[in-house]
C-alpha cells in the first residue's frame, strides 16, 4: 500500500472531509440527547449551534491561517519546545483515541441493537478498524479522494431521506415553539455545538497536507460548518416533525426511526438498511480522521520518518480498547452526556483558542515562522 | 508468481463473503403478522399468527390447510411467552412483517405500558402495526378466524381497519408509533378500537366457516376504546364514537342520516371535513372553538317531497347536518367529561397554544382541565350536489 499522489489536499476535499466529521456520531445519537433536553425545540437549538458554530469557524480558520505548514500539535511543540510540547501533544493523543473509541462503540451499539442483534461487537468493530487500517496505509490523499466520490451519493441519500418524509409531517408536533424554556434549548445547543462542530477541530491536524491556497481552505471550513450544521438540522426538525418529541425521547437512534418512516405507496418502503449508509460513512469518516491525526501526532512526538508504520499497532490499541472501554449502554450514556462535551470543550475550544491568543504576540508568531518546515 | 498470490488472496475474501453473523434466511423465519395478548391464570398468553407461505401462493390452488397457523405460548414477559414456543414451532418467530396486534380487553384494562415494551424494545419490529382491543372476545379467538376475500385474516383487519376509519368514522386506526405518542405527551389520552368476533365462534377457525355465502362468523370493528393512562375505562358508542373522530379530525368520510318523513330518510355523504380546535383564554379562562368545515352530497332520498331544485332545500340539509355532527360531537365531549379522560386531545391544543396557562394549571393538578372550559362551536357544512339525477322518482298516485 503506498500512498498515492504528493500528499496533498484540495480545499473541496477539506470542505468534504469538514461536513462527514461535522455530521460524524452526531446524526446518530443526538436526535435523542437534545430530544430529551430541549425537546420539541430541538431545531431551535440547533440553529444556536450553528451560529455559536459560525463563530467557531472563524477562530479555526484563523488559526488555521497563522499555523502554516504546521500541525496544530506541531505549533505547540514549536512554541513551547520539545519536552512541554510532547506532553500537551500526549494529552491530544489521548483525547483522539478516546474520541475513535467512542465512535467505535457507538457504532456498534447501533448495529448491535438496530440491526445485527448476535453478532458480537468485536467483529463490528473490527470490519471498521480493518477500513481504518487501510486509510492509515495509503495515506490522506487516498481518503480525502475518496471522500470526494462519496460526497454526491451521500448527499444524494440525504435528500432522498428528506424528501421522502415530506408526507409523513405533522407540522403541529412543532407546538409549542420555544415551549420548552431558554435553559433547555441552550443547553441542547451546547451538546450539538460540541458533538458536531468542536469536534470537527480535527481539521487542524489536516494542515500540512493542504493546499498552498490558504483562503480556499479557509472558506472551506466556513462552507463545510454551514453545510454539515444545516443538514443536522434538517434531520432534527424532520425527527420533531415526523417522529414527535415523545419518540425523539424513548428510542435510542430516532435517525433510524426516520428512516423506517418512509412509506409511499406501499412500494418503497423499508429502506432503512440502505440509508444507514448515511451514518456508516459520516461515522468511519470521523473515526478515521481521528485515527489519522492520532498517528500524525504521535509521529510528530516521535519525529518518525514515516508516520504509516504506526497505522497497524493504533488499530490494535484500538480494537483492544473497544472492547474494555464501554461495559453497557447506560456507562456509555453517561459518559456522552455528561463527559464528552465537557472533553471537547477544553481540548476543542479552550486549546486552539489559547493558540491563538499567543500568535496574536508578535514574537510567538515569529518563532513558529522560524520552524516552518521547509516546502516540498 | 506475485500477482499470481495476489489473485488468491483477493479470490479468497471471497470466502468471507459467504454470510454473516445475525443472518435471518427466508427459510429459517416464521413470519408473523398478528399478535394477540391474553392474561390468563397470572401469565401473559402470547398467540403469534403466522403465515403458510406455501397456502398463500398463487400456486397452490386447493385450500386444504389454513393460510396460517397459530401458535400459543405462556411466559410472565412476552418474551418467555415467544421463545417457549420454539418447543412447538420449526422456527423462530419473525416480526418484521407484523400487522396487527390485538390486546384483550383485561389487558387493557390491567394497563397497556408493560405489554408493548418488549415489541417496542425488538429491533425487528416495525412501528407502523395498528393496534387494536379484542371486545368479548379472546385476543387469540380474534386470530383464529377464516376471512373471505383476503386469505390473510390480519391482513384484512387491518385494511379494514383503515378503510373504515376513512370512510365511515366510527373506528380509529392506531398504530403503535401513535399509541407511544399518545401514552406519553401530556393533554392527550390513548384511545383503540375494539374489535369482536360476531357468529358461531365454534365456526370460526374452521375452513367451513367459508362454505357459505355468509361466513358463519366473522369479525366486526365496534366502538372506540377509551384509556386514562394506560388503563381502559370504558367504550365510546356508535354515535360517540363518530363524534370522537370528527373532533380528532381523522374524519374524511362519512354518511349522514336526515329524517324527512316519519319512516324515510335522506342520505348525505361527507365527502371532506376538516376540524381545528382553538383554544384560547377568556379571562384567564380556557375555552375551545371547534371548527368544522364538511362538505357533502345528497346521495340518496326516500321523500319524493324534498324538492331539490329549491336553494332552501340545501340550506335545511345543511343545517340539519350541522345539528347531527355538532350532537355527535357534544356526545363525545360529555362522555370525555363523564369519565375525565382527554381523549380529544383538548389539553394538548392548550399546551401548544398556550404553554404557559398549560404549566400552570397542571402544576395546580388541574390536568384535565378541560372539563369546566366552555366549548363553542362553529360548524359549517356545505351541500353541493345530488348525484346524477335531482328530485326522487315519484311514483303515481
Amino acid at each position: 500500500m503506498k500512498p498515492i499522489g504528493n500528499g496533498r489536499i484540495s480545499a473541496r476535499q477539506f470542505k468534504i472531509m469538514i461536513v462527514f466529521s461535522l455530521i460524524g456520531d452526531s446524526i446518530l445519537i443526538l436526535p435523542n440527547l437534545m430530544g430529551n433536553i430541549s425537546h420539541q425545540d430541538a431545531w431551535l437549538s440547533q440553529l444556536a449551534a450553528i451560529a455559536c458554530g459560525m463563530a467557531l469557524a472563524w477562530a479555526y480558520a484563523a488559526l488555521l491561517g497563522r499555523l502554516g505548514r504546521l500541525s496544530f500539535v506541531g505549533a505547540w511543540t514549536a512554541l513551547l519546545g520539545r519536552i512541554a510540547g510532547s506532553a500537551l501533544g500526549l494529552v491530544y493523543a489521548y483525547g483522539f483515541y478516546a474520541m475513535v473509541l467512542a465512535l467505535l462503540a457507538e457504532i456498534s451499539l447501533f448495529m448491535r441493537a438496530q440491526m445485527m442483534r448476535e453478532t458480537p461487537a468485536e467483529a463490528i468493530m473490527l470490519a471498521f478498524l480493518i477500513v481504518i487500517a487501510a486509510g492509515l496505509r495509503y495515506g490522506i490523499e487516498t481518503f480525502a479522494r475518496t471522500s470526494e466520490l462519496l460526497y454526491p451519493i451521500f448527499i444524494a441519500m440525504f435528500l432522498f431521506l428528506s424528501l421522502c418524509l415530506l408526507p409523513q409531517i405533522k407540522a403541529d408536533q412543532l407546538l409549542p415553539i420555544a415551549g420548552a424554556g431558554m435553559p433547555q434549548i441552550a443547553e441542547g445547543s451546547f451538546l450539538s455545538f460540541a458533538y458536531g462542530f468542536l469536534e470537527s477541530a480535527v481539521l487542524l491536524m489536516l494542515t500540512p497536507y493542504l493546499e498552498d491556497d490558504r483562503k480556499a481552505a479557509r472558506s472551506a471550513i466556513f462552507k463545510g460548518f454551514l453545510t454539515g450544521g444545516l443538514m443536522l438540522f434538517l434531520i432534527l426538525l424532520l425527527c420533531v416533525l415526523v417522529l414527535g418529541p415523545s419518540m425523539m425521547e424513548l428510542k435510542h437512534y430516532p435517525t433510524f426511526q426516520l428512516a423506517q418512516r418512509i412509506e409511499i405507496g406501499r412500494f418503497l418502503e423499508r429502506l432503512e438498511a440502505l440509508l444507514t449508509f448515511l451514518w456508516i460513512v459520516t461515522v468511519f469518516y470521523k473515526a478515521l480522521l481521528y485515527s489519522f491525526s492520532l498517528q500524525k501526532t504521535i509521529s510528530e512526538i516521535a519525529r518518525l520518518q514515516d508516520d504509516r508504520i504506526l497505522a497497524m499497532p493504533l488499530c490494535l490499541l484500538m480494537l483492544a480498547g473497544g472492547m474494555i472501554s464501554v461495559p453497557n449502554i447506560a456507562a456509555y450514556n453517561e459518559l456522552i452526556k455528561a463527559q464528552f462535551p465537557y472533553y471537547d470543550l477544553i481540548l476543542y475550544l479552550g486549546g486552539p483558542l489559547l493558540l491563538l491568543l499567543l500568535l496574536a504576540i508578535p514574537a510567538a508568531r515569529r518563532r513558529l515562522e522560524a520552524r516552518q518546515p521547509r516546502a516540498g | 508468481m506475485r500477482k499470481r498470490m495476489r489473485i488468491c488472496l483477493v479470490l479468497s475474501c471471497l470466502l468471507l463473503l459467504s454470510g454473516c453473523w445475525s443472518r435471518r434466511e427466508l427459510n429459517d423465519l416464521l413470519v408473523v403478522l398478528g399478535m394477540g395478548i391474553d392474561w390468563v391464570d397470572g401469565q401473559y398468553l402470547v398467540s403469534f399468527q403466522v403465515v403458510n407461505p406455501s397456502e398463500i401462493s398463487s400456486k397452490t390452488k386447493g385450500a386444504s390447510r389454513a393460510p396460517g397457523t397459530l401458535y400459543q405460548g405462556r411466559g410472565n414477559t412476552i418474551f418467555e411467552a415467544a421463545r417457549s414456543l420454539t418447543t412447538q414451532a420449526p422456527r423462530l418467530m419473525y416480526l418484521g412483517h407484523l400487522q396487527l396486534f390485538v390486546l384483550s380487553e383485561e389487558i387493557a384494562r390491567r394497563g397497556v405500558a408493560s405489554v408493548i415494551d418488549s415489541p417496542l424494545r425488538d429491533n425487528e419490529a416495525r412501528m407502523d402495526y395498528n393496534v387494536v382491543i379484542a371486545r368479548g372476545a379472546t385476543a387469540a379467538e380474534i386470530l383464529d378466524l377464516y376471512t373471505p376475500l383476503e386469505r390473510l385474516p390480519t391482513y384484512s383487519m387491518q385494511q379494514s381497519l383503515r378503510t373504515s376509519e376513512r370512510s365511515w368514522a366510527p373506528t380509529v386506526a392506531v398504530t403503535m408509533s401513535d399509541m407511544i405518542n399518545k401514552l406519553s405527551d401530556d393533554g392527550q389520552q390513548l384511545v383503540l378500537t375494539g374489535i369482536e368476533i360476531e357468529g358461531s365462534r365454534k365456526q370460526a377457525g374452521r375452513p367451513s366457516n367459508l362454505t357459505g355465502f355468509r361466513p358463519a362468523a366473522s369479525y366486526n370493528y365496534r366502538g372506540i376504546g377509551a384509556f386514562k393512562g394506560d388503563k381502559l375505562i370504558g367504550w365510546l358508542n356508535e354515535k360517540e364514537s363518530k363524534g370522537f373522530t370528527d373532533l380528532t379530525d381523522n374524519l374524511d368520510s362519512t354518511s349522514i342520516e336526515l329524517p324527512c318523513s316519519p319512516t324515510g330518510y335522506t342520505g348525505i355523504e361527507v365527502t371532506s371535513s376538516v376540524t381545528r380546535l382553538m383554544p384560547r383564554l377568556r379571562d384567564g379562562k380556557p375555552e375551545f372553538l371547534v371548527k368544522i368545515w364538511a362538505q357533502g352530497d345528497v346521495v340518496e332520498n326516500a321523500c319524493s317531497m324534498v324538492d331539490f331544485n329549491r336553494d332552501a332545500t340545501f340550506v335545511d340539509l345543511e343545517k340539519r347536518s350541522e345539528n347531527i355532527v355538532r350532537s355527535n360531537a357534544e356526545a363525545a365531549i360529555r362522555w370525555a367529561k363523564r369519565h375525565e379522560t382527554d381523549v380529544l386531545g383538548f389539553g394538548s391544543a392548550l399546551a401548544k397554544k398556550h404553554p404557559a396557562y398549560w404549566e400552570r394549571a397542571r402544576d395546580d393538578g388541574n390536568s384535565s382541565g378541560f372539563s369546566q372550559a366552555a366549548i363553542v362551536f362553529d360548524i359549517d357544512v356545505v351541500i353541493r350536489k345530488t348525484g346524477t339525477i335531482g328530485n326522487s322518482v315519484k311514483p303515481k298516485e
